[in-house]
């Protein structure tokens, strides 16, 4: 056997899977070539250091978690196919409904806010305006010093 | 049917008897399984919850699919096939669905079913110098492509011979030979820190 085939099957070899006839090729090679011998040995290495943690231990409980699920599944596969579609709609439709109605509700007080505000704003503004025209600062000036528009014209 | 009499039964004699209608087959099944197929479980899979999930609905398939099984093939053959594409499966859609959670290994679970393992020697250095070398296992294992990492879970952990592996992975033997032999060369590698040469 020429080196790269014995590369190929030394993993068979070492886990002992070769016929008795390959098993004795791949070791008549490996006595004879010392490259074959330390990369099966570097294999070999690896292969032993995997080490993954032993096994998890028993759970007694475990059957009866197993038997309470196929309860659960038993009784909502039982029910009829329009009962569980509806089940499984109800949590969506619920959420779109409610988010629909939440939009509307959030439009709806934007609206009626800020038009309260800008027909406050208007109140406001036109009552400055009429204010201002009735009472003029000159005219508020001159009332302050006892006086009224057109004294100076006397 | 009591449990003595069950526990001297073969795999596929309680088969028979579930698909005959006697539930307590199906029990005394899961009981010799459950460890195992948990243990395959958590070698694929790191959270808790998904480890037991992966177990339950591996026997709840089970459970459903044996009326249908063929008596001739082997069971454990058939529930180790079963529960290796509900973990593969189970890795897929979590690679899918990472990019919507990419901080949830900031939160991983801290009761990490290893935790209670069997054959603790109360060393807290070994102990620690132990899980280290696990969850590097775990690294390299993770980094290797599915089939590779699906045969040499079950050759160096669950101790399936070639023919059984061929059989749970449904391809040839020499399918089998080349993953793992090509395994082993990238774990060589990838463990080269912890393999004394």
């Amino acid at each position: 056997m020429k080196c790269n085939q014995v590369k190929k099957r030394l993993s068979a070899y070492l886990d002992g899977e070769l016929t008795a006839a390959e098993a004795e090729k791949v070791s008549d090679h490996l006595n004879r070539c010392v490259g074959c011998r330390r990369a099966a040995e570097q294999l070999r290495r690896a292969y032993q250091r995997l080490d993954a943690g032993d096994a998890l231990p028993a759970d007694s409980f475990f059957l009866t978690r197993f038997r309470a699920r196929l309860s659960d599944l038993g009784q909502s596969n039982a029910r009829p196919y329009w009962q569980q579609w509806l089940q499984r709609a109800v949590i969506p439709a619920t959420l779109a409904v409610g988010l629909f109605l939440g939009m509307q509700l959030g439009i709806h007080l934007q609206q009626n806010w800020s038009g309260a505000q800008s027909s406050g704003n208007t109140y406001i503004e036109s009552q400055l305006l009429s204010d201002m025209q009735q009472n003029s600062l000159t005219a508020q000036y001159l009332a302050l010093n006892g006086w009224t528009e057109g004294d100076d014209e006397e | 049917m009591d449990r003595e009499l069950n526990q001297t039964m073969t795999d596929e004699e309680l088969v028979v008897r579930f698909q005959g209608g006697d539930e307590r087959a199906f029990d005394e099944l899961l009981r010799r399984y459950e460890q195992k197929i948990r243990t395959l479980c958590w070698r694929y899979l790191s959270q808790p919850d998904d480890v037991e999930d992966g177990a339950q609905e591996t026997f709840i398939k089970a459970y459903h699919g044996l009326k249908a099984f063929h008596p001739q093939a082997r069971f454990s053959t058939w529930l180790y096939r079963i529960a290796v594409n509900h973990c593969l499966n189970k890795i897929r859609s979590q690679r899918r669905r990472r990019w919507l959670q990419p901080f949830s290994h900031l939160y991983r679970s801290d009761d990490h079913p290893a935790d209670s393992m069997e054959g603790g020697d109360n060393d807290p250095l070994q102990d620690l110098e132990r899980q280290e070398r696990i969850q590097q296992v775990r690294l390299a294992l993770a980094a290797l492509p599915e089939d590779q990492r699906t045969a040499v879970i079950l050759h160096r952990f669950e101790g399936l011979s070639y023919q059984e592996i061929a059989d749970v992975m449904a391809c040839s033997l020499s399918a089998v030979e080349a993953r793992l032999h090509r395994a082993k060369l990238k774990l060589a590698g990838l463990l080269a820190a912890y393999v004394e040469v």
